[in-house]
């Protein structure tokens, strides 16, 4: 296994919009690193750029001791990275048996016969597809062409696995269990892997790190629980959970900390650099953190409401707060003919931005 | 599996260095072919454009003068004129009896449609110099039907040849083109739509003339397109039916002028250069209006069982008159053209039972040079009908599945000798392998002809091939690469044994289109490289309509054998 | 038809056999040169032997199965049947690029041959056989004649009764005169400009005396025939028409498909033909070997065995019209008996004249065709 190396690597569709903006990234060998993001966000192009399948601008991927790709010298074919790769359609060849289909990369390492044999019985097992040798591939369900995929990428013990949304073809039960069942497989065999996903939970579930990308650029990259206790931009903290924004505007700073007015009411925020009196913030609020308020005091919020839906066991408000549309859940009904809404927050639980343009059009969503 | 095995990491960087030019020389060489393919014919003729003597020559002057002169031709107007005439003829005839023909036969419940829907297309199975024949032998000026009916019955007779005889026929061995693009769009549409002006009080008539005809409506352009570049480019038609009353067209200008006592070589080649450019306008057109180059592809899509519109009293006349119609253009000539294989002279003088002869067979067998033309065809159509169909596959496997920055341009070029027509292709050729030393050895084999029909019909076998390609996800090669595959291997071991239908149901079709070439044979062959084609013109020439009808029988019995094996056996479609 | 398949057949099974005979005893004659057998020698060893011609390959057959059997060292035969004029073309665009083209040339075009011959296309050859065949027969440096093929005037039996057939171009002429009705567009020719060397000595025949091609007398017929009369470049169609019914009677057409035609059981009760009585061009069709042939000593085993009088006789087997003297008695169809039926005033021999050059006149001859034919 190897620790993989990406720095300033730039890719452009061909309309010259950039695909892949200036990322790097650095994997320790053996560790799990998820690419995450909505689509067309560069995720994918960046997997294929490690892979070999697309040959970036610039930049450099090394893995170990080999450069696989640099601007000058260019990239080496992606038959010769040593890399496995697992594809969202699984990518069996059709005309194959899955015996075949894993024997492939082994057959062309010239690897002898008899060895092979020991080998795709040993991947085989690992994947648990013991009895599935001799099938074709149309005659498997789609777990089980998943994890025929996964032992083709694995049998020739590639330096990095690449796995692209692998999940995002089963149904719901089972990617439950594929999941569980993936993250121990990795831990097991302890193989550097990048993991491609717009689900934001198999990113939270499995990796050591995630990188969270956008619009090509790495939005914010850490381990899992940084990523959703501190998002670093208003993207991230939307994307991972579903936030809230509300307006608000800085009062008061003293050191790190300072008062903030949300519309009618007033709260204690711990500040970030940069921000000082009189900044407009965007707050991000995760669904929990706020409550329809069981009483009105200084530290509620007033909003007007929008529409009302009840959910069976609970109510879920849309309600307009200081120019922001907002979902709040309550256990109590408001009577009809009221419309306003008052509303409880945790300034603990919430991540603060410094708000430009940009960021104030996603507040405004 | 943490820990590496160096041997086997350092194993597969062997094969990779060792194979790492093959993949490169590989495209790099089916680039270079197709180059040189489609441009070998077509550099001679731009040379003999410039140039005032024949290109053989040794004192040669560049000039513009040839240009000069064919702009101030009155008879190349009149050439251009006549071919405008017969193609667009063609094309709005043939469209209009093949879309007709389609919604009678898909979207109604016409007795006897299958039948008929089969007996229309035959045409475009024989090949069109077939077809001319076999419509000479009944309703010519001599054929037996026309002298039966002003001879014998002393009725006012009418004259197959000239132009109107030319757009009949052309539009009856063209036809099933604009069938089988009208078949599938009808197939494919939603039934509901006819079903809905039904609900609304249209009548049956209505609902086809406002609902079913304006679905065709893309079926129709491009049939349109399609056939008026047939038109331009078809020899035989005009040669036999247009010639003996001097009505030319481009194709048979060339033919006639090159024959000719001291041909004027650079007339010759500048109308070849305006009207390859004129094809080539036209054919990017169709692209413009189509978006791609489906030419001889037809519109894939779901199948369903349409529902079918009730004619109710209409149904049996309208049958009636389908049958007359079938009979008339397709059943009669092919069966006339049976008889008069089996006869010394078929006339409605004499009984024919009274002259019945196997001569006409034995003389095709017996003389060398016709029997050969059989076999060349035979041999032409099996050997470079494959390497063609190989060809064609390099060429989409390049063009779709590699990252070599020549694929675009290779993608144009290979469609490119749509805009080519046969007799343009031939002569090319026929310059190219005199004036280049060396190349003399393919012109006295075989091997000329096969260059020459893989020029042709390159576009078809790509056309055929590409959307199986196309149905196999680009991730099957991507998984063969990062699993250590080069681009050869993944070509060797996944994408060639998946497109295997695809490419042999190519290969069945250039089979077919090779059997029946020979516009641009007519050049370029010498002694011992006749084609059924050639032969088939050259008898004619000679009055020998026996041994014509003969041969002709002989190459529809062959195609009909291909056809049907391919089908029954192998499941592969022609067409349709 | 029958008869030429019958011939082909027998000598193709067994050629050897026959070869044999002949290279023993009459292979090569007493009154050949001595070094022949070099000839001989050096054909054996070259390659095939490409024709260029314009006659069918039927036809070639009989000679080509005699001259094979005659001499078996011959390399094998090919033929190719082109226009008379693009016997020439082709051998012009092929060798100019140093192409492989003809070995051995056969074409009924006069003009084509003179070019030829002036442009130094012609490899001098003086045959052996010379002393025995007619001094027209025979051109500088090396143009020799395969046949003298006369013209005639086929017609439908259906159309026209017993003794009412036309005997010549005047007699048909005067025959559409009195029925104009019964002519409409049933009659056929051979067209201009390539056939020449069929009208140019008709009309010419008819020229009074001192007086130019413009004054002929036959104009007036031409004109006559023109409206009815559907020109065609080949006699094949011509006499296929005739006996489907599409024409009455061909002018001035050949005589080869003729009497192919009245040879099969159908042709007999169709057609009929005969010589033209006011004057019956008779072709000669000439033979040569190129200067750049690739098998000039097979070539010339060919010519001199179409020259000889088997040639000959196997040259009226492939239904042309020998003309060596000494086979007059033995050939199936021979210049003598023409002579003798249409009389030596009407045969209108074609020359290899000087005329076949003079475009201007030929196309001032074609215009006033044109205009008589009503075209």
């Amino acid at each position: 296994m190897a620790e993989l190396v990406v720095s300033n690597l730039v890719k452009s569709f061909q309309n010259g919009a950039r695909a892949v903006d200036d990322v790097s990234l650095d994997l320790p060998s053996g560790k799990w690193l998820t690419l995450l993001g909505p689509s067309g966000c560069g995720k994918s192009t960046t997997l294929n750029c490690i892979a070999g399948l697309e040959t970036p601008e610039s930049g450099t991927i090394r893995l170990g001791d080999r450069t696989l790709f640099d601007t000058a010298r260019g990239g080496i074919p992606p038959e010769a990275r040593d890399v496995g790769m697992v594809f969202q359609s699984y990518a069996l060849w059709p005309h194959l048996t899955v015996a075949r289909n894993i024997a492939f990369p082994l057959e062309l390492r010239g690897i002898p016969a008899r060895e092979r044999k020991g080998r795709i019985a040993d991947v085989a097992n690992i994947v648990e597809l013991g009895s599935m040798l001799e099938r074709y591939p149309h005659e498997l369900s789609g777990g089980q062409q998943q994890r025929v995929a996964l032992a083709r990428a694995l049998v020739y013990e590639p330096k990095i696995l690449l796995l692209d949304e692998p999940l995002s073809n089963l149904d719901a039960k089972l990617r439950e269990r594929a999941r569980a069942w993936l993250s121990a497989l990795q831990r097991r065999l302890a193989v550097t892997t990048v993991y491609v996903t717009h689900d934001q939970t198999e990113a939270l579930t499995m990796s050591d790190e995630i990188a969270v990308m956008s619009e090509g650029r790495i939005a914010q990259r850490g381990t899992p629980r940084e990523i959703y206790g501190a998002p670093a931009t208003p993207f991230v903290a939307d994307f991972i959970g579903t936030s809230n924004f509300l307006n608000g505007t800085v009062l008061s700073r003293d050191r790190g900390s300072g008062t903030v007015r949300v519309a009618d009411a007033e709260f204690r925020f711990v500040l970030p650099d940069g921000v000082g009196v009189g900044d407009d913030v965007l707050i991000a609020a995760r669904p929990a953190s706020l409550r329809v308020a069981a009483r009105d005091d200084s530290s509620t919020i007033h909003g007007r409401i929008l529409q009302r839906t009840y959910m069976g066991f609970r109510y879920e408000y849309l309600a307009e707060i200081a120019g922001a549309e907002v979902r709040i859940d309550g256990a109590e009904e408001i009577p009809d003919g009221v419309d306003t809404i008052s509303v409880s927050l945790t300034p603990e639980e919430c991540s603060l931005f410094r708000r430009d343009g940009h960021e104030s059009k996603r507040a405004a969503r | 599996m943490t820990d590496t095995d160096a041997g086997n990491a350092s194993q597969a960087h062997r094969d990779v260095t060792r194979t790492r030019l093959a993949t490169p020389l590989t495209q790099y060489g089916i680039v270079l072919l197709t180059v040189v393919l489609v441009v070998s014919p077509l550099l001679p003729i731009l040379y003999q454009s410039f140039i005032a003597q024949p290109l053989y020559r040794d004192d040669l002057d560049f000039t513009l003068s040839n240009y000069a002169r064919l702009f101030v031709s009155r008879a190349f107007y009149d050439i251009l004129w006549v071919t405008f005439l017969f193609s667009a003829g063609i094309a709005v005839v043939s469209t209009a009896m093949g879309a007709l023909m389609a919604v009678l036969t898909v979207r109604t419940d016409m007795p006897g449609r299958g039948w008929i829907g089969t007996i229309f297309t035959i045409p475009i199975y024989t090949s069109s110099l077939v077809l001319a024949f076999a419509w000479i032998t009944v309703y010519g000026p001599g054929g037996y039907l026309t002298a039966t009916w002003a001879n014998v019955l002393g009725l006012p007779a009418w004259d197959l040849y000239g132009l109107w005889g030319m757009i009949l026929i052309g539009s009856t061995a063209y036809a099933a083109i604009p069938y089988f693009y009208c078949t599938s769009a009808l197939t494919m549409a939603d039934p509901s739509h006819e079903q809905a002006a039904q609900i609304c009080g249209a009548g049956r008539m209505r609902t086809l003339w406002r609902i079913t005809l304006p679905l065709l409506r893309p079926a129709l352009s491009y049939s349109l397109l399609i056939n008026f570049v047939a038109g331009i480019e078809t020899l035989s038609i005009p040669l036999i039916l247009g010639e003996p009353r001097g009505v030319r067209t481009f194709s048979t200008f060339l033919y006639t002028e090159i024959g000719k006592t001291e041909p004027q070589y650079g007339l010759v080649a500048c109308a070849s250069m305006l009207v390859l450019v004129f094809m080539a306008l036209l054919i990017m057109l169709q692209r413009r209006v189509l978006g791609d180059a489906r030419r001889f592809v037809t519109v894939q899509g779901k199948a369903q069982a349409p529902k079918r519109l009730r004619l109710g009293p209409l149904r049996w006349p309208l049958a009636t008159l389908c049958w007359i119609w079938v009979t008339v253009l397709v059943v009669l000539p092919l069966a006339g053209l049976l008889a008069r294989s089996a006869v010394q002279v078929l006339t409605p003088y004499i009984s024919p039972l009274t002259v019945l002869t196997w001569d006409n067979y034995v003389q095709i067998f017996e003389v060398d040079t016709y029997a050969r033309s059989i076999w060349n065809s035979l041999l032409i159509a099996g050997v470079g009908g494959f390497f063609a169909a190989c060809l064609s596959l390099g060429i989409v496997l390049v063009a779709e599945r590699s990252d070599n920055p020549l694929r675009r341009p290779l993608r144009f070029l290979s469609l490119f000798p749509q805009a080519v027509p046969g007799v343009i292709v031939g002569v090319g050729l026929l310059w190219a392998f005199v004036l280049v030393p060396g190349l003399d050895i393919f012109r006295s084999t075989v091997i000329g002809l096969m260059i020459a029909f893989t020029m042709r019909y390159i576009p078809l076998a790509v056309g055929a091939i590409a959307p199986s390609l196309g149905a196999i996800g680009p991730e099957l090669d991507r998984a063969a690469r990062t699993s250590g595959a080069t681009w050869i291997g993944t070509v060797r071991r996944i994408l060639v044994p998946l497109v295997a239908p695809g490419f042999l149901g190519a290969y069945i079709l250039l089979f077919l289109s090779f059997l029946r070439e020979y516009t641009s044979a007519v050049f370029l062959y010498v002694p011992g490289t006749e084609v059924i084609g050639t032969t088939l013109l050259s008898l004619w020439v000679q009055g020998k309509s026996g041994p014509v009808a003969a041969l002709a029988v002989i190459q529809i019995v062959l195609v009909t054998a291909v056809v049907l094996i391919s089908r029954r056996l192998l499941g592969v479609k022609m067409y349709g | 038809m029958r008869r030429t398949l019958l011939i082909t057949c027998l000598s193709s099974l067994s050629p050897v056999a026959f070869g044999a005979a002949w290279a023993q005893d009459n292979a090569i004659p007493d009154y050949y040169p001595e070094d022949y057998d070099q000839i001989v020698a050096a054909a054996a060893e070259e390659d095939d032997l490409v024709v260029y011609g314009n006659i069918a390959r039927e036809a070639w057959q009989p000679v080509i199965d005699h001259c094979s059997a005659r001499f078996p060292e011959m390399p094998e035969i090919q033929t190719l049947d082109l226009g008379a004029t693009e016997v020439f073309e082709r051998y012009y665009t092929e060798t100019a690029g140093g192409a492989d083209s003809a070995d051995f040339m056969l074409s009924i075009d006069p003009g084509g041959w003179l070019r030829f011959i002036q442009q130094d296309g012609v490899l001098p050859y003086q045959s052996p056989e010379l002393e025995h065949l007619p001094d027209w027969s025979y051109y500088e440096p090396g143009l020799y004649m395969y046949s003298a093929d006369p013209t005639t005037i086929a017609y439908s039996k259906v159309q026209f009764s017993e003794g009412e057939n036309p005997t010549g171009v005047a007699d048909l002429a005067a025959k559409v005169e009195a029925d104009p009705a019964a002519y409409q567009g049933n009659l056929s020719t051979y067209s201009l400009p390539e056939y020449l060397t069929v009208w140019w000595p008709f009309i010419n025949s008819h020229t009074p005396e001192g007086g130019s091609w413009e004054e002929s007398e036959a104009w007036p017929w031409i004109e006559t025939l023109g409206p009815s009369t559907q020109p065609l470049s080949s006699s094949g169609p011509m006499v296929e028409g005739i006996m489907t019914g599409q024409y009455a009677a061909a002018y001035l057409t050949s005589s080869g498909n003729p009497r192919r035609a009245v040879a099969t059981a159908a042709g007999e009760q169709l057609l009929g033909y005969n010589f033209i009585d006011d004057g019956t061009p008779i072709w000669l069709r000439g033979i040569a070997i190129p200067q750049e042939s690739g098998s000039p000593n097979a070539a010339k085993l060919l010519l001199d065995c179409i020259l000889s009088s088997g040639g000959q006789i196997a040259v009226a087997e492939g239904d042309y019209t020998a003309y060596r003297p000494d086979v007059a008695g033995e050939a199936k169809w021979h210049l003598q008996s023409v002579l003798d039926e249409v009389g030596e005033e009407n045969a209108l021999f074609v020359s290899y004249d000087d005329v076949y050059l003079d475009q201007e006149t030929l196309d001032a001859f074609v215009a006033r065709w044109n205009e008589a034919m009503g075209r």
